[in-house]
């Protein structure tokens, strides 16, 4: 079984995690593609699925590796008989000095994006790991088996984005037995937000409550007092939001319209910061050009009057 | 003077004067016309069309008390529930001191007041000492308060509310079937809305439908054993009660005709007839029960006594097993309560084989045991009762919206003692019903294939009975797994498809047409051989190929049109929403056809007159009295073809309804026995157990599950059946072990 292990590991060292269509992931998949494969069991207190939808994993990063790849022990047969899936993070493969980036392995930028050791120590900064310490990992957030690296964000997904985060925040059993302390109301807890509806749909959770210090990957959750408060982080000329979400949107949007359209017709629209110094000049000049030409006219208008009616 | 201008302004106001008073006057006269139609004509017009009667009902068992009576009775139903509530609460103990400590109990004040019956007072203060049927309840009751499912309340009309309900009405014209035609088109969803439901729908269990065989006294000859035990025909005849009326609540001489008419309701004075106390009364005495014979007909007795009345409160699971627990458990059922009260004469006759075999009992049902009553899971709104989204049969249904099922308390991983299986157990939740592992067996009485046509001499009971050629409660043969989704056909059949989309899957073909278990097919051969004793022109070969292979009597072509019909009209049907594997009773019978009225699925079924067939067992004659009965004389006519048998036929698979009377000249013409093309299947939902199937016992080679029959493909199928995991396991779960020596815990104490 190791021995296979080693194997399976090797070739996808050479290979680089190339194809490697699996028949080994089927036999998983008889029993995990159920989505009622789960428990409710009584150390958690909630029900826990282990479920995995084959059709999602396909369209995901990790499609192509073996599922024993990750779940290592002996998988080969249910019952299984250990559960090893807490002794594997992320940064098993993800880091330097892990199978996949040895420190022989080449650094190119293209590549960066698969270290995932700043993510890490931003993490190790955030409350959920100050908190919650090895009560939380990347899993507790983003499940690998979905996980698409393609998935940028953008404002379509800024709910699937935030789905993450409310995945414990509103599911009380869940939250209750991670932090074993009463769940706060987030509606009310956001009740002093303006426009909240329109706050929850245009914003991500981690636009306020994460840290901007470098490298600003929001992966360092900040505790509520330190999240952003105060209005004029985002509406104002240098919005804090074209730090995360919004930076990469704009120029998204600027690559398809242009970049002046870009800037106009651009979806990311914020009261205070979406403005253009010399057009909002120009508005008011018209403005006050237009006021005056009608109070002009009512004055002249005024003054023909009584004219006529002297003459009657 | 001027009062008599007033009066001819008046008359000349009258006139009419131009062509939109005329219009308005002939309004006027039609209205007054179909108010006297409605009031004094349809009655006698609409009795003489359907040949059924109506009249006054009145019941022997309904008494006046004087007032020391009443208090005898009242006080002898107090002690009785609290003696009953006392024993139930007082551990055992030395008989002794068991009884003293019981005693005091019943002497406690609080004890008292918390264990007496509310009506005794009630009836008490009103003057009450007679119960009169629902004039009695409704002195109080003329409305109630429905809860509806939002939380809210709606004030309506008690009558009006139960005469409304499926338990009265025993049909529907709306679209609350979960049911498709054969056709495919859902029943009751087009513009031509037809009444449907237990009235008339012909079932081959009760061999009968409601006008034909509502209230029948049968004249048996039982043996009876001498104290020598030498048997002997009794030379006295012992009269029974048979019929479907015996479940009905109307206590009329018939079903609720009148709905099913366009236009005219029920009588008030039927409406007198309602048996309230059936469903309401903790001491209703199921010995009142028989048919009673008058000058207008025969019709069921009910029990009015005041005994009755006094327990009235909410109904539980007694009163629905006084009706229920004969299509669940059977009447030959041990725990049956209602089959050991057959009635002070006229017996109700017992039928031998159960219709579904899953009791809902103490013994045999987990939830009955945990004390779970039946309107805990069929909430009910007033007195509408929800039947649950998903069924075969054409039962009518008051709230076809309203969920009924296992999911409304159990989550999607209700597993959860062992840790070993637990997980895999939930796994199983997304392909299998609750059901399926957890109804473990039916009845041994469960009837699968019942011969009608030739029935068989009950010396015992000194009557014919049909000849039941097959029972079984066992997985895989008294039953059999489905896949389901909810639908079925207007035959009942169980709609649904393998996901897996391989459209392999096809039971109308195959496993609902074809019995290919050698053991089944020997013990048909064995009752066909024990037939031929009786009946000696029959030919035991044919016999055994006609039930074992039901399509075998069609001609080629049609079993064509019925595989084509198939995949055009029901296969989108069956693919609908989430089909998962379903536990299914089978059922076949042999029937007299009217082959006039012949399709692909099968032909209109004609029913039996109960006394000609018991007392004579001349089938041939039995089919003949029943068909006399004006009402399937009408339904043999133009009206009632164009009102609703043609649809009815479409829904059935036939091309119209042909209104060729089968009965010329004293003789039936073009009937014909006939096995259904196809079995019928129905849900079985109670006698859950608690310790289900094992893995081994659908993973493997000889499971109880047919894994080819339900559409997985070869590979696949040798995969569920040769289950690897199942060598790797080990049963030394500590939670189970843990289990047993609760278990034992328990015996002990």
């Amino acid at each position: 079984m190791k021995s296979a292990l080693i194997t399976i590991m090797l070739i996808i060292l050479t290979t680089k995690v190339v194809a490697l269509d699996s028949v080994q992931n089927d036999k998983c998949f008889k029993c995990h593609n159920s989505p009622t494969l789960s428990v409710l069991s009584p150390d958690i207190g909630y029900i826990k699925s282990y479920h995995v939808d084959k059709a999602s994993f396909s369209n995901s990063n990790h499609a192509k590796l073996d599922c024993i790849v990750c779940h290592k022990g002996e998988y080969g047969m249910w019952p299984h008989k250990n559960d090893s899936t807490k002794s594997i993070t992320c940064l098993s493969c993800h880091s330097s000095g892990s199978i996949f980036f040895s420190d022989k392995a080449e650094y190119s930028p293209k590549k960066s994006e698969l270290y995932f050791n700043d993510i890490q120590s931003e993490f190790n900064s955030s409350v959920h790991f100050s908190k919650l310490g090895d009560k939380f990992s990347c899993f507790s957030c983003h499940d690998p088996h979905v996980f698409e690296r393609n998935r940028l964000p953008n404002f379509d997904k800024i709910s699937s984005d935030n789905a993450m985060c409310l995945n414990c925040h509103t599911q009380t059993e869940k939250f209750v037995s991670l932090t074993a302390r009463s769940m706060p109301d987030i509606n009310s807890t956001h009740m002093w937000l303006p426009n909240i509806n329109k706050h929850l749909a245009t914003v991500r959770c981690v636009d306020c409550h994460s840290s901007y210090d470098a490298p600003n990957l929001s992966h360092n959750i900040l505790s509520k007092d330190k999240a952003l408060r105060n209005c004029e982080n985002c509406h104002t000329k240098d919005t804090k939001l074209f730090d995360k979400l919004y930076r990469y949107t704009l120029s998204e949007d600027r690559k398809s319209y242009g970049f002046v359209n870009g800037s106009l017709l651009s979806r990311a629209y914020v009261i205070g910061s979406t403005r253009n110094a010399t057009l909002d000049m120009l508005s008011l000049i018209i403005l006050i050009a237009t006021m005056s030409g009608i109070a002009f006219h009512i004055i002249l208008r005024i003054i023909t009057n009584k004219n006529k009616i002297k003459r009657v | 003077m001027k009062s008599t201008e007033k009066f001819s302004n008046f008359f000349s106001l009258l006139k009419p004067r131009n062509k939109r008073a005329w219009a308005a006057y002939s309004l006027i006269a039609i209205g007054l016309f179909a108010l006297l139609f409605m009031t004094f004509l349809y009655n006698p017009i609409f009795e003489a069309y359907t040949g059924v009667t109506n009249a006054p009902l009145t019941f022997d068992t309904s008494v006046e008390l004087t007032d020391s009576e009443f208090e005898a009775l009242a006080e002898d139903l107090t002690k009785e529930l609290r003696l009953q509530r006392a024993n139930l609460a007082i551990g055992e103990e030395d008989e002794f001191s068991r009884s003293v400590r019981i005693n005091s109990l019943m002497q406690t004040r609080s004890y008292k007041q918390k264990n007496e019956f509310s009506h005794i007072k009630y009836f008490r203060d009103a003057g009450i000492r007679q119960y009169e049927g629902p004039k009695t309840c409704l002195q109080c009751h003329e409305t109630m308060n429905v809860r509806l499912p939002d939380g809210s309340t709606k004030k309506v009309n008690t009558m009006e509310d139960v005469l409304s309900t499926v338990h009265f009405k025993f049909q529907s014209s709306g679209d609350v079937f979960s049911t498709y035609g054969y056709d495919g088109r859902k029943v009751n969803e087009g513009m031509q809305k037809i009444p449907v439901g237990k009235i008339d729908r012909a079932c081959g269990i009760p061999g009968s439908f409601s006008w034909t065989g509502w209230a029948a006294l049968v004249e048996t000859s039982p043996e009876h054993h001498d104290e020598n035990g030498e048997v002997s025909k009794s030379s006295k005849t012992v009269w029974r009660s048979e019929g479907c009326g015996q479940c009905h609540i109307g206590g009329n001489y018939h079903p609720a005709t009148e709905l099913m008419m366009p236009i005219g309701d029920i009588p008030t004075f039927v409406q007198d007839g309602i048996d309230c106390l059936i469903c309401h009364s903790q001491s209703y005495d199921m010995n009142y029960k028989y048919v009673i014979k008058d000058e207008n007909g025969t019709r069921w007795n009910q029990d009015r006594t005041m005994r009755a009345a006094l327990t009235v409160g909410k109904p539980k699971n007694d009163n629905c097993l006084n009706c229920h627990q004969h299509n669940m458990g059977g009447d030959l059922y041990e725990n049956n309560l209602s089959a050991k009260s057959l009635g002070y004469k006229n017996q109700r006759l017992l039928h031998p084989g159960a219709k579904r075999g899953n009791p809902f009992s103490y013994e045999n049902d987990v939830h009955y045991k945990a004390g779970l009553q039946c309107t805990d899971c069929h909430v009910p709104q007033g007195h509408k009762l929800p039947r649950g989204t998903k069924g075969t049969d054409l039962v009518s249904n008051d709230l076809p919206g309203v969920e009924v099922a296992c999911e409304n308390c159990h989550t999607d991983a209700p597993h959860t003692r062992s840790k070993q299986f637990r997980v895999i157990l939930n796994g199983h939740v997304n392909r299998l019903a609750c059901e399926t592992c957890h109804i473990t067996h039916l009845e041994n009485k469960n009837v699968v294939l019942r011969d009608w046509v030739y029935p068989t001499y009950e010396k015992e009971e000194g009557m014919y009975t049909p000849t039941d050629i097959y029972r079984s409660g066992q997985a895989g043969k008294g039953f059999t797994y489905l896949w389901f989704n909810g639908n079925g056909t207007f035959l009942a059949n169980a709609l649904g498809d393998n996901p897996n989309g391989l459209g392999l899957y096809n039971p109308l073909m195959n496993q609902l047409t074809k019995i290919t278990d050698p053991e089944i097919i020997l013990a048909v051969r064995t009752a066909a051989i024990e037939l031929k004793k009786q009946y000696p022109d029959l030919d035991i070969d044919k016999y055994v190929e006609r039930v074992t292979n039901t399509l075998s009597v069609l001609p080629p072509e049609t079993v064509k049109k019925r595989a084509e019909m198939i995949e055009k009209n029901l296969r989108s049907i069956m693919k609908q929403g989430k089909s998962k594997i379903y536990p299914f009773k089978m059922f076949n019978a042999q029937m007299y056809e009217d082959m006039t009225n012949q399709g692909p699925y099968g032909a209109m079924i004609l029913p039996f007159d109960y006394p000609t067939y018991y007392q004579t067992g001349k089938t041939r004659n039995a089919v003949i009295q029943a068909i006399q009965h004006p009402i399937v004389k009408r339904m043999y006519e133009t009206p009632f073809q164009l009102y609703m048998m043609n649809e009815f036929m479409y829904y059935f698979g036939v091309d119209g309804w042909k209104t060729e009377y089968p009965l010329k000249d004293g003789k039936l013409v073009n009937v014909e026995p006939n096995w259904m093309r196809q079995f019928g299947t129905l849900m079985v939902n109670h006698g859950i157990t608690g310790k289900a199937f094992e893995c081994k016992d659908c993973h493997s080679p000889n499971g109880i599950m047919d894994f080819e029959a339900l559409g997985y493909s070869p590979a696949r199928v040798k995969d569920l059946q040769y289950l690897e995991e199942l060598n790797n396991m080990k049963i030394t779960d500590d939670s189970q072990t843990k289990q047993k020596k609760t278990a034992n815990g328990m015996s002990k104490r």
